[in-house]
């Protein structure tokens, strides 16, 4: 059987080409798209096929967004890429203002705003508080557009395929712990718009979470079954808008306890709204959240890692959920990302 | 206090090689930009239209010389003040007028508002309403243009408020780099809301310079004469095609009325200007001086004529919307 690992730069790649193979409205626009690491990597192969159709621009986010959105409304397909989440915060006038409202704004009279965005969210090897963050709590709240963080190799590639196919804005947020992550591209799972992904199924407890968390709780998850021979559920959200609100419902229902782990801090977030829509159906269920402190990220290498919830405290906390006596220190630093950028 | 820089009676005699229909045309479409702002105006204090509403009168002369040089192919972004390139262009009043009053007939659907108005079928394409905007949409559009191939240019108007934000430089510089066929139609009424110029800038500011340092043609017109208007921006519209350059034209022009709302200024005592400036520039009424100079040509009668059936017909359109439905309940959740 074919067996090639695929990495997640490559399928990314393998997406844009394909896509831009079939679509010659596709092109792809950045302040790094041209430069030699070509956004970690993942845009290397379009490029080699495709020079044309790379537009580099000047620095300048928020104008680039809003002729990326002016160039979607009258008929291209425009994929807009940053090499990091924070750099968006420059475009937000036209992300908010022009795309989001676009179709609702003129009742669909004046068509939509089919634009792709995709950006980078950083993490570790001192990134600091301008570099790490990520912005997908925001963007769930935004009516228009669809925001996808996807996990795994397999699941990237559908989202940019559904992405570039749809006649809505999506965003699409890739961590860059997941850059290097492989998986054997046999593995053809389907996607379904709006549906998530159980990952593991198990018993009594469940981890809802996404992109780089469901790494994370692959790891527990491991520790777990190794350790003391028990099987938890794990959710891979993939989207957050539209969020698979039927999936959730349906974990909770089959589940003791639920731990939700986001990748930003859980204060008015997407883990809010989860535990919020789990509690109104099921209040007997035991919740817990886990995401980042309530400050920006450091850069120094020990707070970074008290910062970020560690697959200690959440390992801790499984074992309190599911009962067992955890005796032994388990510590395993999880993130290894060595730099710089 | 602000004074043209121009002549305040304009000379028109350019056109005199021009047949009579073409002045018709044009004066035609003067007299329904001035007399759908008049008559919103007029009914706007009756809460029958509840959206902020950024009335054009003055400005007319930029609008109408700019659409007759466009065809259904350019497409126009269009910044708050947005009634006056909509009409002039050919978009359909009663659509307007329903969109004012919040009907689901508007261009909208009656979701936009003044602000967001769109018709995408004709030249305009749409406008928005935040500052720099239709600089950026503009360019869009042409890039569009240009990797399509197609023959056609884009238009960006905005007003002096605009061309201050950060993104007019980023724009700019783009659309000159990537050689973007797009013009840029800068409404210079002097103030950006209620802050004269003179107080915003440097006063050594030399837009030419700032432009010219982009490598971006810009020109200097008259935006009360809509005989410069159309005969210059006929020119330009040729160069933008052949050498797929970016150009930018100031048109100075004066906005009569507040800057958001029916009134004048002093009539709701705003000081930022005195009611003598106005009365100058109102000298410099480019639909007066176009009239004067259309009725030696073709008789007042005629003229009057003319008048007469537009104003029949603003108010045929109006009488329509005011019957025109509301939008129901589900309205609310479709095109999200």
């Amino acid at each position: 059987m074919y067996k090639k690992l695929i990495s997640y730069s490559a399928a990314i790649g393998e997406a844009l080409k394909n896509n831009m193979r079939k679509n010659k409205n596709i092109i792809i626009a950045g302040l790094e798209v041209n430069y030699s690491s070509k956004v970690f990597g993942s845009l290397k192969e379009p490029f080699k096929i495709f020079p044309k159709r790379f537009l580099q621009s000047p620095a300048m986010e928020n104008g680039l967004c809003t002729i990326l959105a002016g160039s979607a409304i009258t008929g291209l397909k425009p994929i807009f890429v940053n090499n990091r989440c924070d750099f968006l915060l420059l475009a937000f006038d036209p992300i908010v203002n022009i795309i989001d409202k676009w179709k609702y704004m003129y009742d669909g009279n004046s068509g939509t705003c089919p634009i792709v965005i995709m950006a980078v969210i950083g993490r570790g090897w001192g990134q600091g508080a301008t570099h790490s963050q990520t912005f997908h709590n925001f963007f769930s709240r935004l009516n228009g557009f669809d925001v996808f963080l996807p996990t795994f190799p397999s699941d990237i590639k559908n989202v940019i395929n559904y992405a570039l196919k749809s006649n809505k804005p999506s965003i699409i947020l890739q961590h860059r712990g997941l850059f290097e992550l492989k998986e054997a591209s046999y593995k053809r799972k389907k996607y379904f718009y709006g549906k998530s992904n159980i990952v593991r199924k198990g018993k009594d407890l469940a981890i809802i979470t996404l992109s780089y968390g469901t790494i994370q709780s692959l790891q527990i998850y491991e520790r777990l079954k190794n350790q003391f021979n028990k099987k938890i559920t794990i959710v891979d959200l993939i989207s957050v808008k539209p969020l698979d609100i039927k999936l959730i419902l349906n974990v909770a229902k089959k589940h003791k306890s639920i731990i939700i782990l986001d990748i930003d801090s859980t204060f008015s977030g997407i883990a809010s709204e989860i535990s919020c829509i789990i509690f109104e159906k099921f209040k007997n269920i035991k919740i817990k959240r886990f995401g980042n402190a309530l400050t920006p990220a450091p850069a120094a290498n020990n707070l970074e890692s008290l910062f970020y919830p560690s697959n200690q405290i959440i390992f801790d906390e499984c074992c309190k959920l599911l009962k067992i006596k955890n005796n032994k220190n388990y510590i395993n630093n999880d993130y290894k990302f060595l730099g710089p950028y | 206090m602000i004074k043209s820089p121009y002549k305040l009676k304009k000379n028109f005699s350019r056109l005199n090689n021009f047949k009579n229909n073409f002045l018709i045309k044009i004066y035609k479409s003067l007299y329904l930009c001035r007399n759908v702002e008049e008559l919103i105006k007029k009914v706007y204090p009756e809460q029958k239209m509840r959206t902020p509403t950024h009335l054009g009168i003055g400005q007319e002369a930029i609008s109408v010389g700019l659409s007759l040089n466009l065809n259904k192919n350019d497409k126009i972004f269009c910044h708050h003040r947005s009634h006056l390139p909509y009409i002039a262009t050919g978009g359909d009043i009663y659509k307007l007028f329903c969109e004012l009053m919040g009907k689901k007939d508007g261009t909208s659907g009656g979701k936009g508002g003044s602000v967001h108005l769109c018709s995408t079928k004709k030249t305009y394409f749409a406008s928005t309403a935040i500052l720099g905007q239709s600089l950026g949409l503009a360019v869009g559009a042409g890039l569009t243009i240009k990797l399509k191939k197609k023959k056609s240019i884009s238009v960006a108007i905005f007003g002096n408020a605009s061309l201050e934000e950060g993104i007019a430089y980023e724009v700019l510089n783009f659309s000159s780099l990537k050689r973007i066929p797009t013009l840029f139609v800068y409404e210079n009424n002097f103030y950006s809301t209620e802050m004269p110029n003179y107080k915003g800038y440097l006063k050594e500011i030399n837009y030419k310079k700032t432009i010219n340092s982009l490598r971006i043609k810009y020109i200097k017109i008259d935006g009360n004469n809509v005989a410069d208007v159309y005969l210059k921006i006929k020119k330009i519209k040729k160069y933008i095609k052949k050498t797929s350059r970016p150009v930018f034209v100031e048109f100075i022009t004066y906005r009569w009325l507040e800057h958001c709302g029916p009134f004048f200024d002093h009539e709701v005592q705003r000081n930022y200007r005195t009611k003598s400036e106005i009365f100058h520039w109102q000298k410099s009424c480019p639909v007066q001086n176009f009239r004067n100079y259309l009725k030696k040509k073709i008789t007042e009668k005629k003229v009057e004529n003319i008048e007469k059936r537009i104003n029949k017909f603003i108010d045929f359109s109006y009488q329509k919307a005011l019957d025109a439905k509301l939008p129901n309940k589900f309205d609310l959740l479709k095109n999200v």
